[in-house]
């Protein structure tokens, strides 16, 4: 520490906006073991730079690459300074991210407060292209945590961080997940009321009904926000796809609608027309073909790089898919999307158990999104059990897989404290809700009060898990105010932020670091 | 530097000599003959001043005693312990000499002499011996002992990840031991025991022996199977066999297992620092499989009630906490994940589910058998897709191929047994386990070439159950597809696998009564927690076994320019 040079000095008569002031303790205990933390001040820093906001000044020996600080106090500053200039004027720091701002370009070099000559040499930049949206080796240096949803110190926004944006800005598409765990939950409820091993309890069929409208509701309230999104503001919409972790969440708005159809109260209607089946797989059949290729096809998308949890999504919609045509009757195609997600769900299964050192998005500790390891087996295991007649050997197998991940998380549960709350998470629901429905399927076949009492008690625990979201949202909402806050992943700069080379490798990691880091672990 | 004049020196050796004799006493003299505060520099300007220690003229420097070599290495942040540990290494290097007496003498660790590896010159101590006393269950000072034993100053001590001061955290198992089972203490490490002579016998009794009784247990069972299945009617073999080979077993299970009780009621540390191992931690499975195959090899006088099955439920239950314990840990990070620890000897922690679904149904039970095939099914494609791939990251994995890799065999040849048992047929899925299992054996059979100069250890038997496993199976599937091809080839299974345990059992019977190091000592679980100071910075010229002096010129010049 001595020897690297580190003073931090926090100012304390200026408000500091606590977030920064984490953030830079973040930075500081990044390195995870107490070693790497010398070597990381070992890289000197060309960049003595008092700014603003976080007050934290942060000075370093200096290089031969001192050369653009000043570039990049603008780049940090400059969305300050207009801060305080458009107030009480039209807010156009949001322009870039509209559909019909028509200025897109300059708008988003503009945030950065460069100046004329800086954005011009930007434009003749090696890269050619200059989209607005950012390449996706940018989300991986730029985000951090286990949704890479937080912006890494020392990256800026495009957008302001220090005010709430539009709403519709803020709004993700996780929101999506409300849907599929209320919706999830509106087929436990039916499946609570019709299945045979669960009769004696008598639950009324109008929980469903009740549950499924309420999923109903959601599913319309929010795809109906998020079109709007869609509409005013494209170009959030075509980052949070380009977002590595966020593209599998695409998902869920189709599995969403496979659930509800699946959870349909018999009163409304028992057959559905067979054409809505292929209606709604035909999206997700084309989300696939561009996301499994991605994984395939090698590119900064290949699987070893992006395996993430959260991959269960892109995968769990083909299970949900064969269930839901083999019980309207088809057989061919849901036998297609079941061993399109047999494959892909095998590739998966191993590259995430392997936790292999390439892959950045794969958080380091336990988290909510680790549930969804249960969602793929247990639905695969109810599809095979209604693509097959009868709950077989097959999926007994993979509902018995199923069941040892649930279990083999539930022992763990004490890792998944202190970990802050998301929308996200009602994602994390379904995969119970998943494991109650097949227990409740296979306790239909074995039938003994331990199958019994497990199917209950399962039902139990989605059912209060849901809940307790509930709750939290709520309170989110209402008391809090903060369910949607900044989504910050969609706001990266396209360019990392103008450091000299070796301050990148220092937050970032070169390929030797990283290596040196592994070995010291 | 002196670069030059210890080349000389070195090269003045005469080739014909013994070597290794005369460059164990070269690094003797680079070790002991320093000057005078030489490795304690705690700044910049007494670096200068230590360089200049160094002599001048190389012509007044030979390999004679009467010179002294002084090398001198750049300061190291933490000087603050040099003195502390250079204690320390010497006392490790030169167990005969009394630690206190050291102190003021010998100022350098510059290298650890392999003398301690030898293991020759240790004097008899008389009293009673409170070296082991930290991994005794009732020392009553366990942790004071560790601590002390690498005289460490405990606020250096690295945390762990949760576990207990005393143990050391996996990484140091990785750094500290080398080797396909991670047995062998690498040259710069100290281990915590005495290394010179041998320890209290339960401390060297490694988990690893109940693979003895996995070994005998299978033989059993293969026996069994050979004497009552119809494609091996004709060799009238009697099923006294069976009963002979059940009842040693039985016996050596019950002899292991007490020992085993033993160690863990009077050395739990020795227990745990196994349990953390990151191969031994595999054999935890052994037991319980054993114990499986004893009741599968089950003699057809012996009458055991299975109540039902609920003796089942019993025997499965430690093998399910264990696994959800250790996939746990493979899936869950940390540095037990699976890129980082997968070796062939996981696939123990994979058998049990099969050999268990194979016991259950043969019981007659129907969904429990499913349940430990599907888990063992998951976890076993997890598992042979990541050793296939060989990893980079992955640290446990051997270089070369080594018995341990015929328990690549074990899981699909009886994973197609339990199949079989579980859909009632040899079907279509038991034979493609089946088929992956011989494809399997016959790669390794063919390079069998690449198992040779191994040195003898325990868990050699643990590796000879997968050719019994395959033998049983391929009767198994002898009686299905009845014909000379599979008839011979099931005889020859079975030849191959009784020879193999033959002469397992010829090798142990010579090390422990002729040779009498059946039991060395368990380097493995000595490991201090925390690295020597030397650290990594500390080329490694312990093997003295350089064949031409090109090669020992190039490993000293890459001492000498500290890498």
């Amino acid at each position: 520490m001595e020897s690297g040079g580190v003073i931090i000095s926090t100012k304390p008569n200026q408000p500091e906006p606590l977030t920064m002031g984490a953030q830079v303790k973040d930075r500081l205990e990044e390195p995870v073991a107490e070693k790497n933390q010398e070597r990381l001040f070992d890289y000197p820093d060309p960049t003595p730079h008092p700014h603003s906001p976080p007050h934290v000044t942060i000075s370093m020996p200096s290089t031969p690459t001192g050369l653009n600080a000043e570039a990049m106090r603008n780049g940090f500053f400059g969305g300050d300074e207009r801060l305080s200039a458009v107030h009480g004027f039209r807010d156009k720091r949001f322009d870039s991210f509209k559909t019909w701002s028509g200025r897109l370009e300059r708008q988003i070099s503009g945030f950065r407060g460069r100046t004329h000559d800086v954005e011009d040499e930007d434009r003749n930049s090696p890269k050619g292209e200059h989209t607005a949206a950012p390449p996706v080796a940018r989300y991986f240096d730029a985000l951090h945590g286990p949704e890479l949803d937080k912006l890494k110190p020392l990256e800026h926004s495009v957008l302001p961080e220090d005010k709430l944006w539009p709403f519709l800005l803020r709004f993700p598409i996780s929101s999506f997940g409300i849907c599929l765990g209320v919706s999830s939950q509106a087929i436990l409820w039916k499946t609570l009321a019709t299945s045979p091993p669960t009769m004696f309890l008598h639950v009324t069929q109008f929980v469903n009904f009740a549950l499924w409208c309420t999923a109903l509701a959601l599913t319309l309230c929010v795809s109906t926000t998020y079109a709007m999104k869609v509409v005013f503001y494209f170009e959030a919409v075509r980052r949070e796809y380009y977002h590595p972790v966020r593209v599998n969440f695409f998902f869920a708005p189709w599995i969403a609608c496979l659930f509800l159809c699946i959870g349909i109260p018999p009163s409304i209607t028992d057959k559905l027309p067979s054409e809505l089946w292929y209606v709604l797989m035909a999206p997700i059949f084309g989300l696939e073909l561009k996301i499994y290729g991605q994984w395939m096809s090698g590119g900064e998308r290949r699987l070893s790089k992006v395996a993430n949890p959260s991959n269960h999504l892109a995968i769990v919609g083909n299970f949900v898919g064969a269930l839901l045509g083999a019980s309207m009757g088809l057989k061919e195609g849901p036998i297609f999307f079941f061993s399109v997600g047999l494959a892909h769900y095998i590739v998966l299964f191993v590259t995430l158990y392997q936790r292999l050192p390439t892959n950045e998005t794969l958080p380091k500790e336990l988290h909510p999104v680790f549930f969804l390891f249960v969602a793929a087996p247990s639905v695969a295991g109810v599809a095979w059990a209604t693509i097959h007649g009868h709950f077989d050997t097959v999926s007994r197998i993979a509902y018995f897989i199923a069941m040892f991940l649930y279990a083999s998380l539930v022992v763990r549960i004490n890792f998944f404290r202190g970990v802050r709350f998301s929308l996200a998470w009602w994602a994390y629901t379904f995969p119970m809700t998943g494991a109650a429905i097949a227990t409740i399927e296979y306790s239909a076949v074995v039938k003994n009060p331990f199958t019994q009492v497990l199917s209950l008690g399962l039902s139990a625990i989605s059912t209060v898990t849901v809940t307790a979201l509930l709750v939290s949202t709520i309170i989110h909402a209402f008391v809090l105010g903060d369910l949607f806050p900044n989504d910050l992943s969609i706001a990266i700069a396209e360019k990392p932020p103008r450091l000299s080379k070796r301050r990148i490798n220092l937050i970032c990691g070169t390929p030797e670091r990283k290596k040196v880091d592994d070995d010291d672990e | 530097m002196d670069d030059r004049n210890v080349l000389r020196s070195l090269n003045q050796i005469n080739p014909e000599n013994d070597r290794i004799a005369e460059i164990h006493r070269l690094l003797e003299q680079l070790g002991s003959r320093i000057s005078h505060g030489f490795d304690l520099p705690t700044d910049g300007s007494e670096m200068t001043e230590l360089r200049d220690l160094s002599p001048q003229d190389p012509q007044t420097v030979g390999p004679h005693h009467d010179h002294s070599i002084s090398i001198s290495w750049p300061a190291t942040p933490t000087g603050l312990l040099v003195r502390e540990n250079a204690v320390r290494s010497y006392a490790v290097a030169q167990p005969d000499v009394k630690r206190d007496s050291v102190l003021p003498k010998f100022q350098s660790y510059s290298q650890p002499l392999p003398a301690a590896r030898a293991g020759l010159r240790a004097k008899p101590r008389l009293g009673k011996d409170t070296r082991f006393d930290s991994f005794k269950t009732w020392s009553g000072q366990a942790d004071n002992q560790i601590s002390d034993l690498p005289s460490l100053h405990p606020s250096l001590e690295p945390s762990g990840d949760g576990v207990e001061r005393a143990t050391p955290p996996v990484q140091r198992y990785f750094d500290a031991l080398e080797g396909p089972e991670l047995d062998i203490l690498r040259p710069t490490e100290a281990a915590v025991l005495p290394e010179d002579k041998p320890w209290p016998f339960l401390l060297r009794f490694p988990i690893s022996s109940f693979g003895i009784c996995m070994g005998m247990g299978s033989q059993a069972i293969l026996w069994k199977t050979l004497a009552a299945s119809p494609a091996t009617k004709f060799l009238r073999i009697s099923s006294l066999v069976n009963i002979l080979l059940w009842c040693t077993s039985l016996l050596l299970m019950i002899a292991i297992s007490v020992t085993y009780a033993l160690k863990a009621v009077f050395y739990l540390e020795a227990v745990r620092r196994e349990f953390y191992h990151p191969v031994r931690m595999n054999f935890f499975f052994a037991p319980w499989i054993a114990v499986l195959f004893l009741f599968l090899g089950l003699p057809e006088v012996v009458h055991v009630d299975f109540h039902g099955g609920a003796a089942w439920y019993c025997l499965m239950a430690p093998i399910l906490f264990l696994e959800l314990k250790i996939y746990g840990q493979w899936m869950s990070g940390g540095q037990r994940r699976l890129s980082r620890v997968a070796n062939p000897s996981n696939h123990l922690a994979i058998v049990g589910n099969f050999v268990g679904a194979l016991l259950g149904a043969s019981l007659g039970l129907k969904e429990g058998p499913i349940f430990f095939f599907a888990v063992g099914l998951a976890h076993y494609a997890v598992l042979f897709v990541t050793l296939y791939q060989r990893l980079p990251t992955n640290e446990t994995l051997p270089k070369e191929l080594h018995p341990v890799f015929f328990l690549f065999v074990a899981a699909p040849s009886v994973a197609s047994l339990a199949w079989a048992r579980i859909s009632g047929t040899f079907d279509y899925v038991s034979r493609i386990a089946y088929f992956i299992a011989l494809f399997l054996y016959a790669s390794l059979a063919v390079r069998v070439n690449f198992f040779r100069g191994f040195r003898f250890s325990m868990a050699w038997w643990a590796y000879t159950f997968p050719t019994t496993g395959a033998a049983i199976a391929t009767i198994r599937y002898a009686a299905e597809v009845e014909n000379p091809f599979t008839q011979s080839l099931s005889l020859l299974l079975s030849a191959v696998s009784a020879a193999l345990v033959a002469l397992v059992m010829v090798s142990t019977a010579i090390h422990a009564v002729v040779l009498r190091d059946l039991f060395p000592n368990d380097i493995s679980i000595a490991i201090a927690s925390a690295p020597p100071r030397q650290g990594k910075t500390f080329p490694d010229l312990s093997l003295p076994s350089f064949t031409t002096t090109q090669e020992k010129d190039e490993a000293i010049t890459t001492l000498l320019n500290g890498r």
